[in-house]
């Protein structure tokens, strides 16, 4: 595969085309890394590092034997570069995620990015689960290590619709309560709420240690409104209309979506966690590269 | 109410804008979109400016079109008199008698000064029109408000009487359409001059209309003496003179000269002395007066009450009438006979031509006045008809049957049998009945006396008439009018064989009869008077230009036209041009113009008691209500629109423009 292909593989215009999510996200993980040309500071390594009790949902494939006919007890091999950083993918499948003015809908943009996401920590074993919310909480996969894991991940991540209206804080409200490892949350939604309530929704997993990742995905036709007449436009999520002149859509709207990212970055860095600005015509890689930053730095 | 209400048809138009904006078109365009939150409330109403402006746009261009069209339609707005003198408004009937007798001197000026003191009279509220009376009722200006009546004044200082007659009885008939639908009081004020011959026959002629005052106004003068010319025409005693008869008083101690133009030129001159009596007649010898049409004219010289009727005008007419003797032989006795006999006509002068039967396709009919047939049977039908058409064109044509069998009479038709006749002389058939009421008979002697030995049964035709019957019922002498000419018809011959007409006396009285009244038409002098209807037949194609004699055209028929109907309104003499030839006609003026009397102050009082004005009602009908046109102001709006439509229009635009830049 030549690497102009590869490339052009992580365009979400191409990723669409390709047939199963699976493939969409070895696809767009192996252009990822082609593009990083193999750099050994993000390599994984198998070199054995030390033992580790064993914990609900490790994959038995870890656990030495060897041990447990020693020790009677179980344990699971842990080796270097490996963090075990747990993974969750927190999927905002809300109505307006729906939307798209192009080939991609966000809501399947999202689905692209979180299957790319699950791919690149299965390939470092680390354990990745689901959870799909609108104005709750609608599906929930726990992170696994297992073999199969990503394949239920994608099963999970295709059979997503996008539904009502959102309420982040309410929706990530019971995963914030659980005791458990800390790990990565990567938070894709459009963010169609105020500063406050993202705030309220992410500090809880911040303080429990998770690193958080807010992917905010938007289309074009969102961030740069073209319409040359006024249009009535109905809201996806309230079936509100209004109708909307040129006049405002070129001049007033675009510092209202400013003022409003701005808020939503500042109310994210006030947790700790990372905003990450993406938008549907726009390649994965900023996305990935993200990823493994916090992936490197916990690791 | 709508000058050109067809122009209103242009409203249809206002689909174009509304086409161009197309009509709410976005008002069924509705987006998704991912959330409405970073879309404020109040973009809603800066939304619906910018939408108000684009209904004020919609709406200007439509004011705009409508505007135009309703201004192209004329439209006049209901103006009502003010509110003082609306109570006992009335519409005011200003009639000015315009007839001959006005030209009086001192009359007319006196006329115009009584009308200007009633409209310096009028109230505010009051409406008037200006009408003439002369030999028919003119508007001059319709109805106006008093304070409108600007135009109204300029057309009486314009106004002067013509040489036309006035009947009171005809302008009270014609009164009632002069305010028809007005709905309010009418005022009919007559100034006149209360001539006593312009009152009708019968006094119920003088009734005004139902719901009018009548005003009279006396703009005329004392009783005065006044002659005039009554008539001028050749004397029917005296050849080669011309007889004028002068109507009306000489005034006293006032003997006047009266001339006479013939042709322009003066033939005559004679003073009238005070002691004739009217109406008198000079004579005038003129001596050898050419053939042909000659223009007399008339002249009173020395001042009276009138001098407009001081002239009169006619056409002597001198002519030799021509007939043409048509037979089968110029040397038979028939063409003899006939030969013979008109030219023993003196009376008559007639000048008599004889052709044989073929020579008749050369001959130009209408050249001649009468046309005598011998033995019409030996006629082609081509021969016969046209005989038709001359006689049809005015012309008179004397038949008669011989030896030559017809199965259809002709010219004038009608089925012909063969020849009756008797060998013994005393079985000869004599005329039974004579219609003696006829002028082609009416000096003959006894029919009675005249033998027939044969003649042609004919059976008669449609139109046609028997003058003359024999023994057994066969017609003998029949006429027949066909358009404008005369044909009379013997159904014997004129030979000795068939009959012994030629040998009596009766002969020759019958044919200058005959010949006189079939030569009636063509020998006639015509004449007009000025205020009367003058008509002539027009041979087709020809047309006709009339001249009045101030040299204005007066007339212009084309050549579909097939009569002349002309209203003089000058007395002297009208040229008639058309078909290659000039014909003239003498105009004259209406004596009964000239006679000066006064009505009597009687009748003046019967006719103002017969009037019945309407009660006074007080209010102010939609009738009486004036209309403004506005068309101008409707333009001046739509000049204003059209200013302001480009400004909205650039700031309903920009907003686009800016964008798409």
């Amino acid at each position: 595969m030549s690497a102009a292909t590869r490339n052009s593989l992580l365009l979400p215009s191409a990723l669409a085309a390709l047939g199963t999510l699976e493939l969409v996200a070895r696809s767009a993980v192996e252009g990822f890394f082609h593009g990083l040309h193999r750099s050994r500071r993000f390599g994984f390594s198998q070199e054995f590092a030390e033992y580790r009790a064993y914990a609900e949902g490790d994959d038995p494939r870890h656990v030495d034997w060897n041990v447990y006919a020693r020790t009677d007890r179980t344990y699971i091999r842990r080796y270097e570069g490996e963090t075990n950083t747990r993974l969750l993918v927190a999927l905002d499948a809300s109505a307006s995620m729906g939307y798209g003015s192009g080939p991609v809908t966000k809501l399947r943009y999202a689905q692209f990015l979180a299957a790319a996401l699950g791919y690149m920590a299965t390939q470092q074993h680390d354990p990745v689960g689901l959870l799909v919310f609108d104005r709750q909480l609608r599906s929930w996969l726990p992170p696994s290590s297992r073999a199969g894991s990503l394949g239920a991940l994608l099963h999970a991540l295709d059979a997503v619709q996008p539904g009502e209206s959102t309420d982040i804080q309410t929706a990530l409200q019971p995963m914030a309560g659980q005791q458990g490892q800390r790990g990565l949350v990567a938070l894709i939604s459009d963010l169609y709420c105020d500063a406050e309530a993202l705030t309220r929704a992410v500090r809880p997993l911040a303080q429990r240690g998770h690193d958080v990742m807010v992917f905010q995905v938007l289309d074009r036709q969102e961030m740069s409104p073209d319409w040359d007449e006024s249009v009535m436009l109905q809201d996806l999520e309230s079936g509100e209309q209004r109708e909307v002149s040129p006049d405002y859509l070129a001049k007033v709207y675009p510092a209202r979506l400013q003022a409003h990212l701005e808020s939503l970055r500042d109310a994210v860095a006030a947790t700790g966690a990372q905003h990450t600005l993406v938008v549907t015509d726009e390649r994965l890689d900023q996305a990935l590269r993200r990823y493994l930053q916090l992936r490197q730095r916990r690791g | 109410m709508w000058l050109a209400p067809l122009f209103l048809l242009g409203l249809l138009g206002v689909g174009l804008p509304l086409w161009l904006h197309r009509f709410a078109r976005r008002t069924d365009e509705r987006r998704p979109f991912a959330s409405l939150m970073l879309i404020e409330a109040g973009e809603v109403r800066r939304s619906r400016r910018q939408q108000l402006r684009y209904w004020l746009l919609l709406a200007l261009r439509l004011a705009l079109l409508i505007l135009l069209v309703l201004a192209l339609a004329g439209p006049q707005w209901p103006r009502k008199p003010s509110a003082g003198a609306q109570a006992d408004a009335r519409l005011h009937l200003l009639v000015l008698d315009t007839s001959l007798s006005m030209q009086r001197e001192g009359v007319w000026a006196k006329a115009q000064q009584q009308a200007g003191v009633i409209l310096d009279g009028l109230r505010g509220g009051d409406r008037v029109l200006l009408a003439a009376a002369d030999h028919q009722v003119r508007v001059l200006q319709a109805a106006v408000f008093a304070s409108d009546a600007g135009p109204l004044r300029a057309s009486l200082r314009d106004l002067t009487p013509g040489q036309s007659r006035l009947d009171y009885g005809n302008l009270m008939g014609a009164a009632a359409s002069l305010s028809e639908g007005s709905g309010q009081p009418v005022v009919l004020h007559v100034i006149t001059d209360l001539q006593a011959s312009g009152s009708p026959l019968h006094l119920a002629d003088l009734q005004p209309p139902q719901g009018m005052t009548l005003d009279l106004i006396d703009a005329g003068r004392e009783p005065a003496a006044n002659q005039y010319i009554d008539a001028v025409q050749l004397s029917a005693t005296a050849a080669n003179t011309v007889d004028v008869t002068i109507g009306g008083d000489l005034p006293l101690g006032k003997p006047r000269e009266l001339r006479l133009l013939v042709d322009g030129v003066e033939r005559g001159r004679k003073l009238l002395e005070a002691t004739h009596a009217a109406p008198y007649v000079e004579h005038f010898a003129l001596g050898q007066i050419g053939e042909g049409e000659h223009r007399a004219t008339a002249v009173l010289a020395g001042g009276d009450a009138l001098a407009a009727d001081d002239a009169g005008h006619q056409l002597l007419r001198r002519v030799e009438p021509r007939v043409l003797v048509v037979a089968a032989s110029t040397s038979g006795d028939d063409a003899a006979y006939l030969r013979a006999a008109l030219a023993a006509l003196e009376g008559l002068r007639l000048r008599v031509e004889v052709i044989d039967t073929a020579a008749l396709k050369r001959r130009a009919l209408n050249d001649y006045a009468v046309v005598a047939v011998a033995d019409a049977g030996q006629l082609d039908a081509a021969q016969s008809r046209s005989l038709q058409d001359y006689a049809a064109a005015g012309g008179g044509v004397l038949l008669t049957l011989g030896r030559h069998n017809v199965a259809t009479v002709p010219v004038i038709g009608g089925r012909a049998a063969a020849v009756s006749g008797v060998t013994a002389a005393s079985q000869a058939v004599r005329i039974a009945q004579v219609d003696d009421s006829h002028p082609a008979l009416r000096q003959v002697g006894d029919w009675r006396a005249l033998r027939f030995f044969r003649h042609v049964p004919v059976q008669i035709a449609e139109g046609t008439q028997v003058l003359l019957r024999l023994e057994g019922g066969d017609p003998l002498l029949l006429q027949q009018q066909p358009g404008r000419g005369r044909v009379l018809l013997l159904t014997s011959a004129l030979d000795r064989d068939w009959n012994d007409l030629a040998l009596h006396p009766q002969f020759v009285g019958f044919l200058a009869e005959a010949t006189a009244w079939l030569a009636g038409e063509r020998g006639r002098v015509e004449s007009a008077t000025v205020g009367g209807v003058f008509t002539r037949p027009l041979n087709a194609g020809a047309g006709v230009q009339v001249f009045a004699p101030d040299g204005r055209r007066a007339a212009l028929l084309d050549s579909g036209s097939d009569e002349l109907r002309l209203a003089p309104t000058q007395a002297g003499f009208y040229e008639l041009r058309g078909g290659g030839r000039s014909q003239w006609l003498a105009v004259h003026i209406d004596p009964r113009e000239s006679q000066l009397q006064r009505l009597a102050d009687q009748r003046i009082d019967e006719w103002q008691q017969m009037a019945t004005p309407a009660a006074q009602t007080g209010a102010v009908t939609a009738t009486q209500v004036g209309w403004m046109p506005v068309w101008f102001w409707l333009l001046l709006l739509a000049a204003g629109l059209a200013f302001i439509e480009p400004l909205v229009a650039n700031s309903h635009l920009s907003v686009k423009r800016e964008h798409s830049a």
